[in-house]
Formats: C-alpha cells, structure tokens, sequence
C-alpha cells in the first residue's frame, strides 16, 4: 500500500447520509455498505476514513457499491432492526438483504471478505 | 547495469540521545558519534512507536507499526522483513549481534539473513555462562540488596533483588577475565563487522546490520575491571559499584549519590560504544565504502535511570511506561548526496527509516507493499520541511501515547479491559496493584503475589526481570516546549487539548488497526 502521510486535515468522504425512512430503499439493490456511527466518536471519525480509503482499493475499485451512513443517535428503528450493539458497526447488503455485519475494529482484509 | 549500493544500519541499545554531544550531552563523551552528524543528517526528533526491545526489532524489519498489532512475541509469517525482501533482490544481507533478545528460541528475529554472528552471554542469554566457576568476582562487591519485611516480620530479599543477582551469576562468570574495553562485547561486535566490511563480495550490495547490546545494563563500564582506573565521569566516587542495579524504583534502594554513579557507568559505556562504533565507522572510510553506502545510526530506545527527567522514579524498563527519556531516540543518517551537518527537526517515526533504506537499496516499491513508515529522502533532500504533523508510542496493551509538536498525551489502557484485549494479539500479564501493601483481588498475600509474578516472566514484555505492568492511575498532558522531559501533568489545565489528543490517538489507532497484515488475531 502506498505510503502516505500522517497529517491533521480531512479527507473527503464521499458517503451518502441516510435515515431511518430512506434506509430501507437505500440499501434495497445492489452492494451497499453501511455504516452506524455516532457524533464525536473518534473511532467512528476512524472507520469513515477507511472505508473511503477501501473504496479505491483494487477488491472495491471494480465493483459497484452504495456507501451509506447512518447516525445511530436520531434512527432507532434501523439501529434496533440491524442488531446493531457497538458502533462503530459496518453493515453489508446484498439487494437488500444483510450479508456481513462487524462492529469494532474491522480491517481491510475484513471488508475485502465481506464484499467478495 | 545499476550502481553498487549499500546499507550498513547500526543499533546501539539503550543509547540515551541527550547523552550524545551531537544531540547537546555536556560532559558524555561521543566524539565519533559527532563527527558522523557532522558528515551526515541529524534527525531532533525520532521516536519508535513500540516497546521495547523485539517490538523496535519487528518494525524495524519489517517498516510497520507494531503497536496496534503485536507486543513482545516472535516474528511471524505474516510479518515481511527485509532479509526477506532482499533475498529475492541479489542483495548480501548480514546480521552482527549480541542482543540476546534476538537470539530467542523459536522467535525467529534472525530469519533471512545470509550471514548471521551471534555473540552469546548478553542480557536474557547469561545463563550461558552461568554454571562455569566463578574465581575472580565477587557478588556482594557489585550487588546492593533490597529486603522487605513479610508477614512473619521476617527481612527477606526482595523479588527483584534477586532477580538481579540471578542475572548477575552468568555476568560474574563471563566478565571475570575482563581487562580492558576491548574485553567488552561492543569491541567483539564492532571487530566481527569490521571482518564483514574487509570480506564481503563488492561486486554485489550488501545490508548490514550490526545490533549492538551495549550500552544496555548491565553497566560494568571498563572502568569496572582494571584496577588503575576509575570511572571517567566520577572518579572521585568511593561507594559500591552497583553495575546491574535492581529494577524497580530508584528510592527504594538507592542512594541519590548511588544513582549518580550509575549514571556515570552508564556514561562510560557509551563512551566505550562511540569509541568502538567509531572504529566501524572508520573502516569504512578506509574500505572506500562511503561513496556507494548508507550508514544509519540509531537506538531502540533511552534508559529510565532514576528520579525526573532520568526515569520518573525507576531504575531499568520495569515500567511500560512511554516517556521522553525511553521513547525518543538518536537517529543519524550519512549518504552520498545528503548535506553533511543538516538537521533535522521535524517529527519521525522510527519505522520510517525502513523504507528509506529501501529506496536507497534501488529495491522497486512493489517489494515492499506491506511498509507503512515514510520514505524520508525528500525530508533528508530538504524537499519537503515535514513527514508527519504526529506520531505514536506505546508498550502494546499496556499503554499509547500521541505526540505532536507542543503537545504528548499519554493514555494508559484500562488494565481490567486486557482480559479481552480488542488490540488483538495475547494478553501476556496480569495487572498487580503493589502501593502500600496492596495486592490484586484473589490473591491471598504477598509472597504469593510474588510467586505468581515470577511465573508470569514466562510472558515477557520486556527483558528486564522483575518488572510490573504497574502504571498511573490517570492519563498524562504534557507540554513540550516547557516540559520536554514530561514532569508536569496538565491534564487538569488544558482538558480541551487533552481530549483533542486523546480522540486522535484513538481515532490513529483504529485506522492502523484495519491495516493488520496478520491472519491470526
């Protein structure tokens, strides 16, 4: 993996903010990932940035897949129905249904295996 | 057909950066090491992300941070060292030793490398002489016992009292026919690598990696063995000479003027260090070897050696406790090339020489993928004033640390969460509680807490036996350009900055985290 340095500023993100009324539809076809996070969570502020950097690597690069997230504070009802416990949580769907869910650390060989 | 280049990387353990003159040391003597920062790049602000010894070892080899992933545990499959990568790159790799911890059954530190020379007898390795007869030393002219009173009101020694003789009993055997400094095991090491540099093939490049043990503990500076001398940077001391003091909190058991004086030992091993280091640095000269060879100096880490800024309180790695004086270490590079006498300010990771050497080595980037230091050529070249505007630190489990330019934070792990480490890797100690008496739940009195801790130093975390997993009981904010050395918490001061700090590090390490190259948690 490229080297890259280690500085303060953002990266941008490129995830679509979903609900508790869109995510149903959101994540109806297709790959989506989503991901339940909180406000003020450095870990969540974490998982962002790697599944942005996920995003251009080669296993996610030549497929097409939905990136969603979802704030856990504010949609109950998704966060209750996906099981979700600990965020920050990363959910796989496939045309709607759940395929993967991890929540805590996840790495890269992680979300390679849950996309495949 | 490409140019010839080399790389000969020297580790000196336990070498203090502000003891060099070249780093502002006033009264240790390191003429050799000042004249390689006059000839080469000076880096102000190196500091290895995880300790101690094997996990500075891990990412050194390997260009990784070790501190999210792995503590003190043998290389693995996973892990891709440069013996590795420069098998496959008509590279003659070598490694001349006398770390012990190198040399570990089964850890594998040595794999890949073409040549390797083990010195034996150092530091985790002293029992190799410690069943030969001991004619000449004696134990109670070094050793300064420590006792506690048990529960029968007995005096008994205490653990790590006797952890030190034990260590001591190998030394004694070994060292006894010691005359001068050339008796010393940096003077074998700087000799076998000096026979490397004179009967390597030049007609293909080579890696060299001397790792000398010294100036680690123990400290018997030459001064120790010959009669007619006395320890250059206190000579006027007439007390005992404590060379492999206890590891546990200087107060306990050492004199103010007792610790001076190990300091001093201390000081006359790196002298010892830079003089025969020098002699390696000179037969390159003389080999031709500069105009086509790289030559980095550095540490794995500093020393505690006492009260402030010389150890917050302790003697020895007995603590996994990150700060300034164990953390930040010396690093000097000299290269064709580079601007002789340039330093180098900005922050630097230790890991990130390893892909500098790399580059330097014409070894193409694909063959080193798995890298996550910076290549330091544009910094080294003046073509970028920065590489990082943070960096990390830490003993792996036990406690992480952010450091920015003005700022360190320390956080210590919350030792009831190691059970179930979320960092992955094994949880290899338990947490004892020792102030005042006290002793951790379910464990009925002391001697028994003693008896278990002894056990435990089949889980190493370090090579220091002895040592406890005992660290503050509340994060730390330091300041450091008013308090470089880490003496004054401000925690309380600045809880904004704290918690900005502290949300970094978190976040850092969990993106470190989904970088794991490990199929086994």
């Amino acid at each position: 993996m490229p080297c890259r340095p280690y500085f303060f500023h953002e990266e941008p993100l490129m995830f679509t903010e979903i609900t508790d009324d869109t995510f149903d539809r959101s994540v109806a076809g297709g790959l989506n990932i989503v991901l339940f996070y909180k406000d003020q969570c450095p870990f969540c502020k974490a998982m962002k940035k790697i599944i942005t950097k996920f995003a251009d690597r080669p296993a996610a690069a030549d497929k097409s897949i939905g990136y969603f997230q979802i704030n856990r504070e504010g949609n109950p009802k998704a966060t209750e129905a996906m099981g979700v416990e600990r965020i920050p949580a990363v959910i796989v769907f496939r045309d709607g249904e759940k395929i993967h869910a991890k929540s805590g650390d996840v790495t890269y060989r992680d979300l390679e295996r849950m996309i495949a | 057909m490409k140019q010839i280049k080399n790389v000969v990387f020297i580790m000196c353990d336990s070498l203090q950066w502000h003891y060099m003159g070249c780093y502002g040391g006033k009264w240790c003597k390191t003429p050799n090491f000042d004249r390689l920062a006059r000839e080469g790049v000076t880096f102000e602000n190196v500091y290895s992300e995880g300790l101690p010894t094997i996990p500075v070892r891990r990412a050194l080899m390997t260009g990784r941070y070790t501190l999210p992933y792995r503590g003190w545990s043998p290389l693995e499959l996973d892990d891709t060292t440069i013996a590795d990568i420069l098998w496959r790159h008509s590279t003659y790799s070598g490694l001349i030793t006398d770390t012990a911890v190198m040399h570990l059954p089964k850890y594998g530190y040595q794999r890949g490398f073409d040549f390797v020379y083990n010195l034996r007898g150092h530091d985790d390795d002293n029992h190799y002489y410690a069943e030969d007869p001991i004619y000449h030393l004696k134990m109670e002219d070094y050793h300064k016992p420590a006792y506690r009173t048990d529960e029968n009101g007995d005096q008994v020694e205490e653990m790590w009292s006797q952890f030190s003789k034990d260590e001591m009993v190998g030394y004694l055997a070994q060292r006894q026919y010691w005359r001068t400094d050339e008796d010393q095991n940096v003077a074998h090491i700087a000799k076998q690598s000096i026979r490397f540099l004179e009967e390597i093939d030049r007609n293909k490049p080579f890696f060299l990696w001397i790792d000398s043990f010294d100036p680690h503990e123990p400290w018997d500076a030459p001064s120790i063995y010959d009669p007619d001398k006395k320890c250059p940077y206190d000579p006027d001391y007439d007390g005992q000479e404590i060379w492999n003091p206890v590891s546990t909190y200087a107060d306990n058991v050492y004199t103010d003027r007792e610790m001076e004086h190990i300091r001093a030992l201390y000081a006359e091993k790196v002298t010892n260090v830079d003089k025969w280091i020098g002699k390696v640095l000179d037969r390159i000269r003389t080999l031709g070897l500069e105009h086509n060879t790289m030559i980095v100096l550095m540490a794995d880490h500093g020393e505690p050696l006492g009260n402030g800024a010389h150890g917050h309180g302790i003697v020895r790695k007995c603590r996994p406790w990150p700060y300034e004086e164990l953390v930040h270490v010396p690093m000097i590079v000299k290269a064709p090339g580079l601007e002789a006498g340039k330093r180098i300010p900005g922050l630097v990771q230790n890991i990130d020489i390893s892909p500098t050497m790399m580059e330097w080595l014409q070894v193409p980037k694909e063959s080193w993928p798995d890298m996550q230091g910076e290549n330091l050529w544009p910094l080294m070249k003046g073509e970028v004033d920065k590489v990082r505007d943070y960096l990390i630190t830490g003993f792996f489990g036990q406690s992480w640390s952010l450091i920015t330019e003005d700022w360190s934070y320390i956080h210590w792990l919350n030792p009831v969460a190691l059970e179930n480490t979320e960092a992955g890797g094994k949880t290899m100690f338990e947490v004892y509680d020792i102030e005042e008496g006290e002793v951790s739940e379910g464990i009925s009195d002391s001697q028994t807490m003693f008896d278990k801790i002894k056990k435990q130093q089949e889980n190493q975390w370090t090579c220091v036996p002895g040592s406890l997993t005992e660290v503050p009981a509340e994060d730390g904010l330091y300041n450091r350009h008013s308090d470089p050395f880490q003496l004054e918490n401000v925690i309380k001061q600045h809880p904004e900055k704290a918690r900005e700090l502290y949300d970094k590090l978190r976040e850092f390490m969990m993106e470190l985290k989904a970088e794991s190259i490990y199929t086994t948690t």
